[in-house]
């Protein structure tokens, strides 16, 4: 079995050259990447002692003789001697203030030199400052958390009065809808169809037709809509009045589809006539009456 | 990187054809970038075998391994799956060849002294790579290294216990720093020479 001590006494050259267990280590340096990392380990291990001076005659012997035989090897006993000398120089340049102030104190120095105290006031303005940010920091979180909670409860509040506005609302909107007809027949085009605005508390939309003839008889009204008939009343009777006759009808709001829609009366014996107009349903009170003429969406351009 | 940026070493070109090197390559991979990076790879690997044996001349047994390998390789071209296990083999015989090879009479160990060791054998150049080198670390590795090689005798072990608690355990620091100083020799060793020509 390979140990630690078996690649150190091979790095020294202390195996029998001929032995299993050299054959074994030198398969395994050249076909397993992991073992040769652990070997390289147990070099740099040894480089570092050699340079502390702690390694008894007889491996300081083997190391001069043999391990550091190769140049490349001689080349990293310098490196290492170069990391050495840098890293040892590099503690005093970055001192902790602790770690300087027990220097101070451990050599029993009373009078503080003028770096030494400099660097332990900038080191106290530092940690104050932050503390001083800190705090800050901390304050203006709470003091942002307290503002987004306030924001909510006025939102909660407006959204609350604008409920009871709806409702104030819908109690005073009329209950009966009027729409007037006076023009029967189908116009194509751009001509305006007349507009009804039904709200939500309206219950019925009441309709007075305008017709020529004032003969007396009894009609078949339906409401049409997308090619449908939505609602029908038959034998609906007419008012004479000078000139013709007025057909009133009460449709209930529940029906009324939103859009275009036909109006049409049918008697026997006659042509049916239709009344063309348009229903425009709004979600509440204070929604703005739409365009009679509604245009296509803009495409959004990039 | 091409196969045609690869050349063996001048003085082996006697012994060592470009067919034979060419057919070496295929049989690493067939493709070229790939081969190439391979026949790197074997190539590092064996110096570092020979190194680790203690060779003072590791360059010439590497060459000498895989002038030996192409042979083989072109000569039986299916006989061998794996190149790195055809590599170690050569290797160690080419290692106990070396080490057979007669050798002059040691001297006598009582007055033989020890080598002086130079202190300071670096120069202002090479310090400013490590510097530099030290920068081009990612910061968690500037400060492992940094602190892995700060202290010296209790304090070192001390801090590296610490180290080790940060870093995932003892094995796991210890492979760290030696690859961050594997990367740090490679790097300063090519600034030294950068700076050399410069």
């Amino acid at each position: 079995m390979i140990t630690d001590a078996n690649i150190r006494e091979y790095l020294l050259g202390r195996l029998d050259a001929d032995s299993e267990l050299v054959e074994s280590i030198d398969e395994q340096t050249l076909t397993d990447p992991e073992f040769s990392i652990s070997v390289d380990i147990i070099e740099d291990e040894i480089i570092e002692e050699y340079l502390e001076g702690s390694l008894n005659s007889e491996d300081m012997r083997a190391i001069e003789r043999h391990f550091l035989r190769p140049p490349e090897r001689q080349r990293k006993l310098k490196t290492a001697r170069l990391f050495r000398r840098y890293f040892e120089a590099e503690v005093p340049k970055q001192p902790a203030p602790a770690r300087l102030l027990f220097r101070v104190f451990r050599i029993g120095q009373v009078l503080l030199s003028f770096r030494t105290c400099a660097e332990i006031a900038a080191s106290a303005m530092f940690i104050i400052s932050t503390l001083v940010l800190w705090n800050q920091r901390r304050e203006l979180d709470i003091a942002i958390k307290q503002m987004n909670q306030q924001l909510g409860q006025e939102r909660e509040r407006l959204a609350v009065a604008n409920r009871q506005l709806q409702n104030a609302l819908h109690s005073f909107q009329p209950a009966i809808a009027m729409l007037n007809l006076v023009r029967p027949g189908r116009q194509r085009g751009d001509m305006e169809i007349p507009e009804v605005k039904v709200n939500p508390g309206t219950k019925t939309l009441h309709v007075e037709l305008a017709l020529s003839s004032g003969t007396p008889r009894k009609y078949r009204v339906e409401l049409r809509h997308a090619e449908g008939t939505v609602w029908s009343r038959d034998d609906v009777d007419v008012t004479a009045v000078s000139g013709g006759a007025i057909l009133r009808v009460d449709i209930p709001a529940e029906v009324l589809p939103q859009g275009r829609c036909e109006l049409a009366l049918m008697a026997s014996g006659e042509e049916p006539i239709s009344y063309l107009f348009s229903i425009s349903k709004l979600q509440s009170a204070l929604d703005p009456a739409p365009s009679r003429l509604s245009e296509p969406a803009l495409s959004p351009s990039y | 990187m091409s196969p045609m940026d690869i050349q063996p070493s001048p003085g082996k070109q006697r012994s060592l054809t470009q067919e034979g090197f060419a057919s070496f390559l295929l049989w690493l991979s067939p493709d070229p970038g790939q081969a190439a990076r391979e026949y790197l790879d074997i190539s590092k690997t064996l110096m570092k075998f020979f190194v680790r044996k203690g060779s003072a001349h590791a360059e010439e047994l590497t060459d000498r391994t895989l002038d030996r390998v192409v042979g083989i390789v072109h000569d039986k071209p299916n006989k061998y799956s794996t190149p790195i296990s055809l590599c170690y083999g050569v290797a160690r015989k080419i290692w106990l060849e070396d080490l057979r090879k007669a050798k002059p009479e040691p001297l006598e160990d009582d007055n033989f002294p020890a080598p002086i060791q130079p202190e300071d054998d670096f120069t202002e150049r090479e310090l400013q790579c490590l510097k530099h080198c030290l920068d081009q670390l990612p910061l968690r590795h500037r400060e492992l290294i940094t602190k892995y090689h700060q202290f010296q005798g209790r304090q070192k072990i001390e801090a590296r216990k610490n180290l080790a608690q940060i870093y995932g355990g003892l094995n796991k620091l210890r492979i760290t720093a030696c690859r961050i100083r594997a990367r740090l020799h490679d790097c300063i060793d090519s600034c030294a020479q950068r700076s050399a020509m410069n």
